[in-house]
């Protein structure tokens, strides 16, 4: 499990328990904005994260907070009007933003995979499934056909899919849903790329296959012994594969640290909200869930200060006017001037 | 490997391995009415390759001494108002309806994907360009616009041919003019039926380009030529195909209607329209005059109508059904 301890965002520390001391995946004050109508969207806002080799980090927040577009600004695949306008993105020690688009297309499924979050339309319909296996393979290991069709045929089984010589040649539409998504974490761990980003990637499928698909990417992950970001909006899933979580909110990181500890003493007012919104086994029939109250802030014009104090129940004058940096607190950080008594469990 | 296994993977046999051709030729021919459609075509270019050797006369031949004859043994579906054996012009104008068809059908395929593509990929002015050149053509009848077209280009084609005549000595044929018609005809019909083509294409590639698969590919790090050759076009095919396929019937209906009027193939050339305007003076006496070349052209129509639907039905791997 990786521990994350620095106390300026900007440059985050170590603090020498980290087995390899060098993260993988270094973000440094990264801004995505989209440029509208209605004035620059600022989809990820002077964000900061490091991902260190073999842990699998998972990126919490609401819909629209600006997690996929991080997993698209690391891909240098974001849509049209979108741009990473300032910032890093270290990739085992190369800048991501400043690389060719031929450099960032052998890193793109070789160095690093990307699993979608719809297997329904993310896989091309008229290409049989074996196909869309080996053609990753044929583009970024430079394998023959036969050689590609070999290894896919191994890893049809790997990923578990029955009779994996007669499923070869199969289209998409034969394969059930989590049956295609594990297609998609075939092509996904084809090439042994060192960092898999996963944009939610059991979002559209039913809870038992959820289970599975999870598991199945773990173990692939644990033997490969890759890095993987886990973009989510399910806690579950978080506590579940996870071993760090960072927790973000309109485009900023509020709160980052081990998932024990941020799951059992949440310090963020959002993250707290965020976890009071799950059912729990002890609450009773009739139960009303918790939710945070208001909407997500308009990305094109955000308040001043903290970014969420029009929902904060906690909120004073100095939240409205100063922004608060990510600060240490025990195992974890956060950004909050009022960061709450531990809770008592 | 155990009994067991072996009764096992016989539980989960899967078809034989298929591509998606393969696939598609299969479904094609359990379709009856594309059965049907593929005969027709066949048959089609068969008559209007060799028609000329399948009967003993010349679809010019007149004969004054035997007009407006019903069937009979020499002249298996009797003869015209002119004394021309019916079934030799018949044939003749399967030439006609095949070459208009495909002629007209490859110079709008290739117009339309070009433009359509072009305006697709280059967005722009160059789209903008495309697609109101499409809308203006559109707005007026196909046919009004065609025989506008073609009034107006054969006098010009036929100096244009004169002046070459004359420079290098240079001639198709000294008697008979029926291929300028044929020039004017192929001409007319692709500027006014390219747009169908161009809006499919250009639909299609600026859907699929915003589909997940596209992206899932790009996060694969593929090449754009990959992306266009392997994704982009395989996944437009199937619409394309069928739209050619009825484009076909549609391109010969439309040559038929322009000689039925008089701006297409001029006599003595031989055409399904030009026949039925030719005998209707004599319906009402003869009927099987302007009968047999109509239900031919029916049929042939009908055929590839069918050969069209069997193929949307049998190209679409989302839509069939095991």
């Amino acid at each position: 499990m990786g521990t994350d301890r620095g106390s300026q965002p900007e440059i985050p520390l170590t603090d020498g328990t980290e087995p390899d001391g060098i993260p993988l995946l270094q973000i440094k004050a990264l801004h995505t904005q989209f440029e509208t109508k209605q004035g620059t969207v600022r989809a990820v806002d002077g964000l900061s994260l490091d991902l260190y080799e073999g842990e699998v980090l998972g990126l919490v927040g609401e819909s629209g907070c600006g997690k996929t577009m991080t997993a698209l600004s690391i891909m240098r695949l974001l849509p049209g009007n979108g741009q990473a306008v300032a910032g890093e993105i270290k990739f085992e020690g190369k800048n991501l933003l400043e690389c060719s688009s031929e450099e960032m297309k052998r890193i793109r499924g070789g160095q690093i995979a990307m699993v979608f979050q719809e297997p329904m339309t993310a896989l091309t319909p008229t290409m049989t499934i074996g196909r869309q296996i080996s053609e990753a393979m044929e583009i970024h290991l430079d394998l023959s056909r036969d050689e590609a069709r070999e290894r896919a045929l191994e890893l049809l089984e790997h990923v578990g899919i029955p009779s994996p010589r007669a499923r070869f040649d199969n289209y998409i539409h034969q394969f059930s849903g989590g049956m295609r998504q594990r297609v998609m974490i075939a092509i996904a761990f084809s090439c042994e790329p060192r960092l898999l980003l996963a944009d939610e990637p059991t979002t559209a499928l039913d809870v038992t296959v959820q289970a599975q698909i999870l598991d199945l990417i773990k173990q692939l992950a644990q033997e490969a012994g890759m890095t993987a970001l886990f973009i989510t909006h399910d806690m579950g899933i978080v506590a579940g594969s996870c071993d760090r979580v960072a927790v973000m909110y309109a485009g900023r990181m509020v709160e980052i640290g081990p998932v024990d500890d941020v799951l059992l003493n949440p310090r963020h007012p959002y993250t707290q909200g965020l976890l009071g919104s799950v059912p729990s086994l002890d609450s009773k029939p009739g139960d009303r869930l918790f939710s945070v109250s208001g909407l997500p802030p308009d990305l094109a014009s955000l308040p001043t200060g903290c970014k969420f104090w029009p929902r904060c129940p906690l909120a004073d004058d100095r939240c409205r006017e100063e922004e608060p940096m990510l600060e240490q607190y025990g195992e974890s950080q956060a950004a909050c001037w009022k960061v709450m008594p531990l809770r008592v469990e | 490997m155990t009994a067991e296994a072996n009764t096992q993977h016989e539980l989960f046999a899967m078809p034989e391995q298929r591509s998606l051709w393969q696939d598609a030729l299969e479904q094609l021919m359990r379709n009856r009415l594309a059965i049907f459609g593929v005969f027709v075509a066949l048959l089609l270019v068969f008559v209007s390759i060799f028609g000329p050797w399948l009967s003993p006369y010349d679809y010019t031949q007149q004969n004054l001494f035997r007009i407006n004859e019903g069937p009979s043994l020499d002249h298996w579906l009797g003869t015209d108002g002119l004394g021309r054996d019916m079934l030799t012009r018949i044939l003749h104008g399967a030439r006609t309806a095949f070459l208009v068809g495909l002629i007209v059908t490859i110079g709008t395929t290739v117009l339309g994907v070009v433009l359509g593509a072009a305006g697709a990929f280059l967005g722009g002015w160059v789209d903008a360009t495309v697609m109101r050149m499409a809308d203006i053509t559109m707005a007026f009848p196909d046919i009004l616009l065609a025989a506008f077209i073609s009034v107006v280009f054969r006098e010009k084609v036929l100096e244009l041919q004169l002046q070459i005549q004359e420079q290098y000595g240079w001639t198709l044929s000294e008697s008979n003019r029926v291929y300028l018609d044929y020039l004017v005809i192929f001409g007319a019909l692709t500027l006014v039926q390219w747009y169908g083509k161009a809006r499919l294409v250009r639909g299609q590639i600026l859907s699929l380009r915003e589909k997940e698969f596209i992206e899932a590919e790009r996060a694969l790090g593929a090449s754009n030529w990959t992306i266009i050759l392997n994704h982009l076009v395989p996944n437009s095919l199937g619409p394309l195909i069928v739209s050619i396929t009825v484009g076909f019937g549609g391109a010969m209906l439309s040559e038929a209607s322009l000689s039925f009027l008089g701006v297409g193939i001029q006599p003595p050339g031989a055409s399904w329209g030009e026949m039925i305007s030719d005998s209707l003076g004599q319906w009402r006496f003869n009927p099987h005059l302007v009968l047999m070349p109509g239900i031919v052209l029916a049929i042939v129509v009908l055929g590839f109508n069918f050969l069209g639907d069997g193929l949307n039905d049998a190209l679409n791997p989302e839509q069939r059904r095991r």
